[in-house]
């Protein structure tokens, strides 16, 4: 019995580390949409009366997009994948929305990387070197709009949050110091 | 403070785990835990010890307060480049709103993500029967070298960055000894941003408890040990006079940043603004005066070179083009701009270089694209250019400029019917320049057709227009030669070569004016020139080639066509040349 219910708590547990990884990227996907759009109109309020101003809903750039983006990389490999998203990402989100969208991408994967509530703290390690791929690659791209930067970015950033999430584990080890109040003192 | 009231350390660990980046945030499940190793959690700590994480909501209430003051000194450092680019007050009151929402939600947003991440990197406050440690990589202070301990209110801070209640911070002064010298309080300061009000006060009430062994009443005061006081009043006054002068340095900087960029902006908008009304001397002084104030302004040494280009002071642009770049050294503007200088100059090496770099680092940087088309024309691979110039144009199908290009390169290739297609179907010019040069490529195409009198009458038009450049005494000068009139031909190609004298074309063609009216010797010493001098226009040393098979040396024209060959091996008119030279050779290119 007892082992039945142990491995239905980890069928349980890796169902929770695939759905907090879910979960992170669709945050993020979500919150690149809301904050592109927050800072797409913001962009139409600041450049408004002006011979470079943004176009109202649905497009805030009036920027032609390219029909045929030049390409680096073949279709299928690691990098050209990237490509390929880094592509999408800069027609859907087209001037100050790319910026907003990158944002929104960093605060949405973070946020669910670290509200996601688990039982043992290492689970937290996939969702959390997610959220830090995610968030490095495209902070990246706010330097160099390269795959290979991105992917180096990425990684290096899942790397430094997985160790700061190992880290934050390690302090909160020591219980928290308890309150005074000095109200009914 | 008539009681003291101990607070004992709870008899089970409190679990951490109630903040939102806690690691682990749910009581664990019955069954997970019975295999497995023990999480790091469970370890034991020692007795007595607590310890402070940042609080993230504190944080946030500082960062988005803060942002308001920021963001307002962001917006009115920009209000005097809003005025030099915005008609109306209207417009420009709902810019300043767009620009300060911008401002603040990037300042918050950032300040905000940085605090948090160096709040888990610090790794928050440890205190135990021992001492305290403030962070992480800090060292332990021990409750007994603190002689005082103090909490400060800071109104005006709080009110300049909008933080309700008022931000605190705690003091402890504690003893430091030096070999050989008498012991001196040096203060260890907390501030209040980081945790809500309660923890911060509750921190305060420990560290008292820890320190002289009672808890106060109120978090405001200052508890000492009397025999410390002439040295805390001193080490007082010390902080609080190091605090004004820390805050006068940090108020100049502010003031001297905001001003130096609220000048750049508005005198480069200004330049901007002349630019676009084409008064390119009151834009150079306006750039001007921007890189005095700024000199490390990569933007404004480029827009200052635009304008100096385009009053004909082409030395001084070049010098400033390069200022820019050695700023920035991936601004394609620059590079493309110092490609146009390379080409005038007759160095296509490096234009080509600087011009596929643009691109490179800029892929859809289609001015880039159109001048390295242009650059392939004149160096002979009309075929090349027309790959850049479809490019261009499925981006901007309305870019005339790459059309009258397509139009050239059509020409060089001898497709005269392509050309006459795509001159037929032209978009409208919305410049006097785009329309001058449409004038040019269709005179172009006229004397290539053999329609010398419309040509004759298009080339009128850009003389009455002052349009006399170099490709303009060059294209008239073939028209000449092509329609037999070879004395103004002469005054064409000589005034040509007098305005770029580096430039090969001019002395070819009068290299072949001499051959057609059969003067074997002036031929002879113009092609001798042309051989000797150092020159890389393939295009130009493929004809020349040409002309020396015409002339029955065919030794002299294998040389140059090699040499053409060696500058570019891939270069199509120099493919050519060779096989009109050597029929039955072949080339890398076939």
């Amino acid at each position: 019995m007892t082992n039945e219910l142990q491995r239905e708590s980890a069928v349980r547990r890796w169902g929770k580390v695939l759905l907090s990884i879910l979960y992170v990227v669709l945050l993020a996907c979500v919150m690149a949409w809301l904050t592109g759009l927050l800072m797409g109109v913001i962009d139409a309020v600041r450049t408004t009366g002006t011979r470079s101003a943004t176009v109202w809903f649905p497009y805030f750039d009036p920027t032609p997009v390219a029909q045929e983006p030049f390409r680096r990389y073949a279709a299928g490999t690691v990098p050209g994948m990237v490509e390929d998203l880094i592509q999408w990402n800069n027609m859907y989100f087209r001037g100050y929305t790319r910026f907003g969208s990158g944002l929104g991408f960093v605060i949405g994967a973070v946020y669910a990387a670290t509200t996601f509530k688990f039982s043992r703290p290492g689970d937290r390690l996939p969702a959390v070197c997610v959220a830090g791929l995610i968030s490095g690659a495209r902070s990246m791209l706010m330097i160099a709009s390269a795959p290979i930067s991105a992917i180096a970015g990425g990684v290096i950033c899942a790397v430094v949050a997985a160790g700061l999430a190992k880290v934050y584990a390690h302090d909160t080890r020591v219980p928290r110091m308890p309150l005074m109040d000095f109200n009914q003192r | 403070m008539s009681e003291v009231p101990t607070v004992e350390p709870p008899s089970e660990p409190t679990p951490p785990y109630q903040t939102k980046l806690s690691i682990e945030s749910e009581p664990t499940e019955a069954g997970a835990h019975a295999s497995a190793p023990a999480p790091e959690s469970d370890r034991p700590v020692p007795s007595g010890a607590f310890q402070l994480q940042a609080n993230p909501a504190a944080l946030a209430k500082f960062a988005f307060g803060s942002a308001i003051t920021i963001a307002t000194v962001m917006v009115f450092q920009e209000v005097p480049a809003l005025i030099a680019s915005t008609s109306d007050f209207a417009h420009l009151l709902i810019r300043m709103v767009g620009l300060w929402l911008s401002a603040y939600l990037l300042f918050a947003v950032s300040v905000w993500a940085m605090f948090l991440v160096g709040g888990i990197v610090g790794g928050g406050i440890l205190f135990d029967q021992e001492g305290i440690r403030l962070w992480r990589f800090g060292k332990k202070t021990l409750w007994r070298d603190v002689k005082a301990i103090g909490l400060d209110e800071h109104p005006v801070f709080s009110a300049f960055f909008f933080l309700r209640p008022n931000a605190q911070r705690i003091v402890f002064y504690v003893e430091r000894r030096k070999k050989g010298k008498p012991p001196v309080l040096a203060g260890q300061v907390i501030p209040s941003f980081s945790f809500s009000q309660a923890e911060f006060g509750s921190l305060f009430g420990h560290a008292c408890q820890r320190t002289f062994g009672f808890i106060p009443d109120s978090p405001k005061l200052y508890a000492f040990d009397q025999s410390a006081l002439p040295d805390l009043r001193a080490s007082h006054d010390k902080g609080f006079k190091k605090r004004i002068l820390f805050t006068l340095i940090i108020a100049f900087g502010f003031v001297m940043v905001v001003g130096r960029t609220a000048g750049t902006n508005y005198f480069y908008n200004e330049g901007n603004a002349r630019f676009a009304r084409q008064d390119y001397e009151g834009a150079r002084k306006a750039y001007v005066v921007a890189t005095q104030i700024n000199p490390v302004f990569p933007r404004a040494w480029d827009q200052l070179a635009r304008s100096e280009f385009r009053l004909g002071r082409v030395a001084d642009a070049k010098k400033h083009w390069e200022r820019a770049l050695q700023l920035r050294p991936d601004l394609v503007e620059a590079k493309s701009a110092l490609a146009n200088i390379a080409v005038r100059q007759a160095d296509f090496y490096l234009a080509r270089a600087l011009l596929r770099k643009c691109v490179a680092l800029q892929p859809r940087y289609l001015p880039g694209y159109m001048n390295l088309a242009d650059l392939e024309i004149r160096t002979g691979n009309p075929r090349a250019a027309e790959r850049s110039l479809r490019f261009v144009v499925k981006q901007e199908p309305n870019n005339l400029k790459a059309h009258q290009l397509f139009a050239r390169a059509k020409l060089k290739e001898d497709d005269i019917v392509a050309a006459r297609k795509i001159l037929d179907n032209l978009p409208q010019p919305s410049t006097e320049a785009e329309r001058q040069f449409g004038i040019l490529v269709r005179a172009e195409y006229e004397t290539q057709a053999g329609n010398f009198s419309t040509a004759a009458k298009l080339f009128d038009d850009l003389e009455r227009a002052h349009q006399t450049s170099f490709e303009f005494y060059l294209e008239r000068g073939k028209f000449n030669f092509r329609s037999g009139d070879n004395a103004l031909a002469l005054k064409d190609f000589n005034k040509a070569q007098e305005l770029r004298p580096k430039d090969v074309w001019p002395a070819i063609y009068l290299a072949e004016m001499a051959l057609v009216e059969k003067r074997d010797g002036d031929f002879a010493d113009r092609m001798g020139n042309i051989i000797n001098a150092n020159v890389q226009d393939p295009a130009g040393l493929a004809y020349a080639a040409k002309l020396l098979m015409r002339s029955q040396k065919k030794d002299q024209a294998v040389d140059v066509v090699m040499r053409a060959l060696q500058l570019d091996p891939y270069n199509e008119a120099a493919h050519d040349a060779v096989k009109s030279i050597m029929p039955g050779e072949q080339t890398s290119d076939d």
